[in-house]
C-alpha cells in the first residue's frame, strides 16, 4: 500500500527488481483515482496481467490502461514514439518499467544502444513536461538509475524494510505492509488518518530501515513493542 | 550446365563452381555489386553524400514495399538502392548510414535498412535468381545425395587441442603414423575421391591440417580444389532462448563445401539429404545450409519470398512494435498452449492422438500471417484491426467452412482472408512432408529413396517445430507477438472442441499436451475412436489421427509432489487400472505435463521427459532405469521394480560396471573462470584446461564422477582419461533417482524405495552374496 503524488514530468523510481510489483500497484492505485487513459510501455514483461489484477481493487478498474510491449530496443523506442501520438494532456498517467533493459541487449551495437536509450528518455521526459502528465519509469540498477535521473524531474526509492517495501523520495508515502493475512501499517498511515500528533519518532524510521532490531522479545515486556498497531485487510 | 553451388568471395571477385560429370569447374565473375536499401526522409540528401563514398560504386531509386502490411495494401516506398564494391563492407556502410560515425543528426529510427545481413552466398543466389542446389548425373541415377561425393574427415578434442593431427579417421576409416605420412594420405584420397563436400567433425580442421602440410613440406596439399583457404568468421559464443550456445570459427576452401559437423544441427538431424533439400527450399547455397540454425533457415526461406513474391526487403532491425491493447485482451492473449493436467498413475489401454503438425496447419488453414492478423478493412498497416470490432468485407468466407473466419477466438482480433504470406512459406513444406509420409507408407521404395525421404522428412519437421516459437522470436524478421497469440488461441480453441467432442463419444481424456491426446475408453461402449477422429478433422479443418495404441501408460507426477504425498503407501501396492469400474487409482497429484512412459501394444516402449531421455544421463542408468520399465510391465509391482534397481546397485558395488558406461555428457554454460561454485562440470573443465582443451560455453563435457566428496579435480575423471574408482554413492543414488521416476506414479517414493532396499538386505541371500 503505497502512494505517490504522481507529479507532472519524469519520475524515475528505483526498484529492487525489474519486476518488482510496487509499479503495478502505484499504477492501479493513480487508474482508481483518474479517468484518462494509462500508456504502459513494457519491456521484458513486467506487465503480467496477473499482477495488475491481483493489485486492482476491481478489474474495471483497469479499463482505462493500455499495454504495449516491446521485445527489441528498437520496439521500444518505437511505442515511445507512437505514445507521443497518443498521449494528451487528459492521459493519466504514461509508465515504463526496466526502462534501461531492452537498450542493454546484445543485438544493439554500442555505438546505438546510448544513443537510442537517449532518445526515449528525452522524448519521455519532455512528453511529461509538454503534457503536464506523470511519466513513472523504473530502473533495477545502478547504472540505469543513474542514467535515468539524469534526465528525471522526480526521484523515488523503494527501500527494502523488515516488513516490506516502502517508497520514499519526493511525493512518495508508504501507508502499510501487506502480510499475506493483515496489513502491517505504518505511522504515514495513522498520520493520514488521525492527524499529526508529534513528529514521527526517529527510533521508528530507524527499526523501518532493518537497522536494529524492534521486533518484541519473546515473553518479554521490555517497554512495550514499538511495532505500530496490526489492523484487520480489508479488500 | 547446372547452376553453381558454392561461392567464393574474394577481393571483390566471385568465383562461382558447377558440377561436372566427374567433378567441378569455377568461373570468375567480376561485376558483382550487392546492395542493401535504406528508407529515409531525405533520400536526396543521403544520395548525394553517399556518392563520394569510395565504398560505394552506385545508387538508384526503386520502389518496394516498407514491409509486409505495405505489400498486402499494394503500398509501395520509395527507397534508395547502395550497391558497394565488395560485399564485406555492406555492414560498415550500414552502420555509416544508421550514423553509426556520428556524423548522421538524424532521430533514431528516421533512417531503416534493409538487406543487411544476409549470409554473402544466400545474398548472391538472391541477387542473380540462382537455385544452388547441386545435383550431378540423371534424376534416376543419383542417389539420396544427388550424386554428390562427400569426404569426412574426423579428429578427436585431444587430437585438436594439441594440433597432433597423427591419428584421424578418413570416411570413418582410422588412418595413423606421422603427421606427414597422414597428411599425405589424405591428400591422396582427396585426388582420388575429389569430394564437392568436406565432412569436417571441426572446422578447425582446416588450418590444422593445411599448417601439418606446410609443415610437413608437402606443397600439393590443400583441402580445396585450388590452393588456399580462408577464416571467414571469428569463434563466438552467443546466447539463444536462454540457453548459452558457442559457434566455432569458419573456414572456406576452393571448390567445395564444406560441413562442420561441430556447428551443423541439420547434420545431425538429417544428414546430407536433408541439407539438400533445404538448399532447395531456401535458396542457401550447402555450406550456409549446414552451419544453419533451424531459425536461420525458416527466416532464409522467408526472406526469398519476401522479396520474389511480396516485394518486401528483410528489414535490419525490427522497429514494428505491439499494438497497445487492453489488460483483458493481453491477458487472453498470454496464455499459451493449452493443456489437460495429467492424471499421475498407470492407465490401461490407452489410445494416443494428435493433431499432425498443428502449428503450422493452424497458421496455414487459419491464414495466420503478420500482415493478416489485425488488418483493417483497407487492407492497409495493422493498427485498428486489434481493437475487436470486426470488419465485415474482410471476411475470408471463401477460405474455410468454420464459424470463426473473421476473427481470432478469445482475442477477437481481425483475420483478413486474402491469402497469407507465412502459409505460403510454410504450404510447401507441409505438403512434401505429407507426400514423403504417403510414400513411405507405399512399401515398394527402394532403400535408397527410403533414406532419403527419411531424411527430408526429418529436415521438414524441425523447420516446422520451429515456425511457431519463432513468431514470437524477438529477432524473428517477419514475425509478430500478435501472431503467435493468435495460433495459441486458435489452438487452444482446437484442443477443447476434440476433448469435447471425444466426451461426447464416450472417451475420456486422461492427458494432453497441446497437439496430443491420451484417451481411454470411459463407456462400456463408446463409439468407435476411428469415427470419432474423423469427425473432429473434419469440424476443425485439421487431420486428428490416431497416433497409437499403448497396452499401458504411466504419467509422471511432478517431482515436489512425489515425496510428500504417498497416496498409494499400502504395501502392497499393485498396479490398478484406471478404467472406470476403479476409479479410486485417480490421483489428485499434480502430474508433469512431459513426463510419461508407456508400452505400446507393438511391444515397444515410448519415453518421455524421464532420465533416459536425458542427454547427460550416464549409458548404465539409461539402461537400468528401461530395465524398470520392463519390470514393471512384468510384475506390475513397484516392489519388485526395486529389487531390480537393488541389483543394478550391487553390480556397482562389485564393481562389475565398465566406468565408460558412467560417463555425464553435459553442456557448458559459462566459461570456467565465471563459474561461481565448484561444481562437477568446473571439475571437469578444469581437466580439459589441463589438458589444453578449450571448452567454451555451449560445447559439452564428458566425465565420470570418482568422488563427489572431494573439492578440487579428483572429483571427477574425463571420459578420455583413466578412471582408477567410480563413486558408487554418487550413483547408487542416481540410479534410486530414476527409479523413484518410474514408481512415483504408483505412489511410491524415494523414503519407500530406501525402506525397501534396507528390509530387502536383512532378509533376502542374494544381497549377502552381492556385498563386499
Amino acid at each position: 500500500m503505497s502512494r505517490l503524488e504522481f507529479e507532472p514530468g519524469l519520475t524515475c523510481c528505483r526498484v529492487p527488481s525489474a519486476r518488482s510489483p510496487i509499479l503495478h500497484e502505484l499504477v492501479c492505485s493513480r487508474l482508481a483515482e483518474t479517468a484518462g487513459t494509462a500508456y504502459w510501455i513494457d519491456a521484458g514483461n513486467v506487465a503480467s496481467t496477473r499482477v495488475l489484477y491481483d493489485c486492482a481493487s476491481s478489474p474495471r478498474v483497469l479499463d482505462s490502461l493500455r499495454i504495449a510491449r516491446s521485445f527489441t530496443a528498437y520496439q521500444h523506442h518505437s511505442i515511445v514514439r507512437r505514445v507521443v501520438e497518443k498521449a494528451t494532456p487528459r492521459t493519466s498517467v504514461i509508465v515504463a518499467p526496466n526502462v534501461v533493459g531492452r537498450y542493454r541487449d546484445d543485438d544493439v551495437p554500442a555505438w546505438e544502444r546510448e544513443e537510442l536509450l537517449a532518445a526515449t528518455l528525452e522524448t519521455l521526459a519532455e512528453l511529461g513536461r509538454a503534457l503536464e502528465v506523470p511519466v513513472l519509469v523504473t530502473a533495477a540498477s545502478d547504472a540505469a538509475e543513474e542514467r535515468v535521473t539524469e534526465r528525471a524531474d522526480h526521484r523515488v526509492e523503494c527501500i527494502r524494510t523488515r516488513e516490506g517495501v516502502r517508497l520514499e523520495g519526493d511525493g512518495a508515502e508508504t501507508m502499510g505492509y501487506w502480510q499475506g493475512a493483515y496489513w502491517q501499517t505504518t505511522i504515514p498511515y495513522w498520520v493520514d488518518c488521525c492527524g499529526v500528533a508529534d513528529r514521527i519518532d526517529p527510533v521508528v524510521a530507524a527499526a523501518d530501515r532493518g537497522l536494529f532490531d524492534a521486533a518484541p522479545e519473546p515473553g518479554g515486556s521490555s517497554g512495550g513493542s514499538l511495532r505500530t498497531p496490526e489492523t484487520e485487510a480489508s479488500s | 550446365m547446372t547452376a553453381p553451388y558454392t561461392f567464393e568471395f574474394e577481393d571483390g571477385l566471385v568465383r562461382e563452381w558447377r558440377l561436372t560429370e566427374d567433378g567441378a569447374t569455377f568461373r570468375e565473375v567480376e561485376h558483382y555489386r550487392p546492395s542493401l536499401f535504406v528508407s529515409a526522409p531525405d533520400l536526396s540528401g543521403l544520395e548525394a553524400r553517399l556518392r563520394s563514398d569510395p565504398k560505394v560504386s552506385g545508387t538508384t531509386r526503386e520502389r518496394w514495399a516498407a514491409d509486409l502490411h505495405e505489400s498486402h495494401a499494394d503500398d509501395r516506398t520509395e527507397l534508395l538502392r547502395v550497391s558497394v564494391e565488395r560485399v564485406d563492407e555492406i555492414r560498415t556502410l550500414a552502420r555509416e548510414i544508421r550514423g553509426g560515425d556520428g556524423r548522421v543528426p538524424l532521430a533514431p529510427g528516421t533512417i531503416r535498412l534493409y538487406d543487411v545481413d544476409l549470409d554473402p552466398g544466400f545474398r548472391y543466389c538472391l541477387d542473380n535468381g540462382i537455385d544452388p542446389t547441386p545435383e550431378r548425373g540423371s534424376r534416376t541415377t543419383r542417389g539420396p545425395e544427388r550424386g554428390l561425393q562427400t569426404l569426412e574427415i574426423e579428429i578427436d578434442d585431444p587430437g585438436l587441442a594439441d594440433e597432433d593431427v597423427s591419428e584421424l579417421r578418413l570416411d570413418g576409416e582410422r588412418v595413423t603414423g606421422d603427421p606427414a605420412d597422414v597428411c599425405w594420405s589424405i591428400g591422396r584420397r582427396l585426388d582420388r575421391v575429389d569430394p564437392d563436400v568436406l565432412v569436417l567433425s571441426h572446422g578447425e580442421l582446416v588450418p590444422v591440417l593445411e599448417s601439418a602440410a606446410a609443415r610437413a613440406g608437402l606443397e600439393e596439399f590443400h583441402l580445396g580444389r585450388l590452393p588456399g583457404w580462408r577464416r571467414i568468421a571469428g569463434a563466438n559464443t552467443y546466447e539463444s532462448y536462454g540457453a548459452v550456445g558457442h559457434s566455432p570459427a569458419r573456414y572456406r576452401v576452393p571448390g567445395r563445401a564444406i560441413v562442420d559437423r561441430s556447428n551443423s544441427f541439420l547434420w545431425h538431424q538429417s544428414g546430407l539429404p536433408g541439407l539438400l533439400y533445404m538448399v532447395e527450399k531456401t535458396g542457401r547455397p550447402l555450406q550456409e545450409v549446414a552451419r544453419g540454425s533451424i531459425g536461420t533457415l525458416l527466416t532464409s526461406r522467408q526472406i526469398r519470398l519476401a522479396r520474389t513474391e511480396y516485394d518486401v526487403l528483410a528489414p535490419q532491425n525490427k522497429w514494428e512494435p505491439e499494438e497497445f491493447k487492453d489488460v483483458s485482451t493481453l491477458h487472453a492473449g498470454d496464455r499459451g498452449g493449452f493443456t489437460f493436467s495429467p492424471e499421475v498413475g498407470f492407465h490401461e489401454d490407452v489410445h494416443e492422438i494428435d493433431f499432425a503438425s498443428l502449428y503450422p496447419r493452424i497458421i496455414c488453414r487459419r491464414n495466420v500471417s503478420p500482415e493478416t492478423i489485425g488488418c483493417d478493412r483497407d487492407h492497409g498497416s495493422g493498427g485498428d484491426g486489434l481493437s475487436g470490432h470486426g470488419s465485415d468485407d474482410c471476411d475470408g468466407s471463401t477460405f474455410e467452412s468454420p464459424p470463426d473466419v473473421a476473427t481470432v477466438p478469445d482475442l477477437e482480433y481481425d483475420r483478413c482472408s486474402k491469402p497469407g504470406f507465412l502459409p505460403e512459406v510454410l504450404t510447401t513444406l507441409l505438403d512434401d512432408r505429407a507426400e514423403i509420409k504417403r510414400r513411405l507408407e507405399s512399401d515398394s521404395l527402394a532403400d535408397e529413396t527410403a533414406r532419403r525421404l527419411r531424411a527430408e522428412s526429418g529436415a521438414i519437421k524441425w523447420v516446422l517445430v520451429s515456425c511457431f516459437g519463432y513468431q514470437g522470436y524477438r529477432n524473428a524478421k517477419f514475425g509478430r507477438i500478435e501472431c503467435h497469440e493468435a495460433i495459441n488461441a486458435y489452438a487452444r480453441d482446437i484442443a477443447l472442441r476434440a476433448k469435447t467432442r471425444l466426451e461426447d463419444g464416450g472417451w475420456h481424456v486422461v492427458h494432453g499436451i497441446v497437439d496430443s491426446l491420451w484417451v481411454t475408453a470411459r463407456a462400456d461402449d463408446p463409439e468407435p475412436l476411428e469415427a470419432v477422429v474423423e469427425d473432429v478433422s473434419s469440424s476443425v479443418g485439421i487431420d486428428l489421427e490416431h497416433d497409437g495404441r499403448y497396452e499401458w501408460v504411466c504419467f509422471v507426477p511432478l517431482r515436489d509432489s512425489s515425496e510428500g504425498a504417498s497416496v498409494g503407501g499400502d504395501s502392497a501396492s499393485p498396479v490398478r487400472s484406471s478404467s472406470p469400474t476403479h476409479p479410486q487409482s485417480r490421483s489428485t497429484r499434480p502430474g508433469a505435463l512431459n513426463k510419461y512412459f508407456g508400452k505400446r501394444t507393438d511391444g515397444s516402449y515410448k519415453f518421455r521427459g524421464i532420465e533416459t531421455r536425458q542427454r547427460s544421463t550416464p549409458e548404465y542408468v539409461v539402461e537400468s532405469q528401461r530395465e524398470f520399465v520392463a519390470v514393471l510391465d512384468r510384475e506390475r509391482d513397484p516392489a519388485a521394480v526395486c529389487d531390480a534397481l537393488e541389483a543394478r546397485i550391487g553390480r556397482l558395488r562389485r564393481g562389475a560396471v565398465d566406468p565408460d558406461r558412467l560417463v555425464h555428457t553435459k553442456r557448458v554454460s559459462r566459461r570456467l573462470e565465471e563459474y561461481g561454485q565448484r561444481t562437477r562440470t568446473v571439475a571437469a573443465l578444469e581437466r580439459y584446461d589441463r589438458h589444453g582443451i578449450d571448452r567454451h560455453p555451449g560445447q559439452s563435457v564428458e566425465y565420470v564422477v570418482t568422488d563427489d566428496d572431494a573439492d578440487g579435480i579428483e572429483r571427477v575423471r574425463l571420459a578420455f582419461e583413466d578412471c582408477p574408482s567410480v563413486d558408487v554413492e554418487y550413483y547408487s543414488n542416481l540410479l534410486v533417482s530414476a527409479c523413484v521416476s518410474i514408481v512415483s506414479a504408483l505412489g511410491w517414493n524415494r523414503r519407500r524405495i530406501r525402506e525397501h532396499l534396507r528390509d530387502g538386505k536383512t532378509v533376502r541371500l542374494s544381497t549377502f552374496a552381492s556385498s563386499e
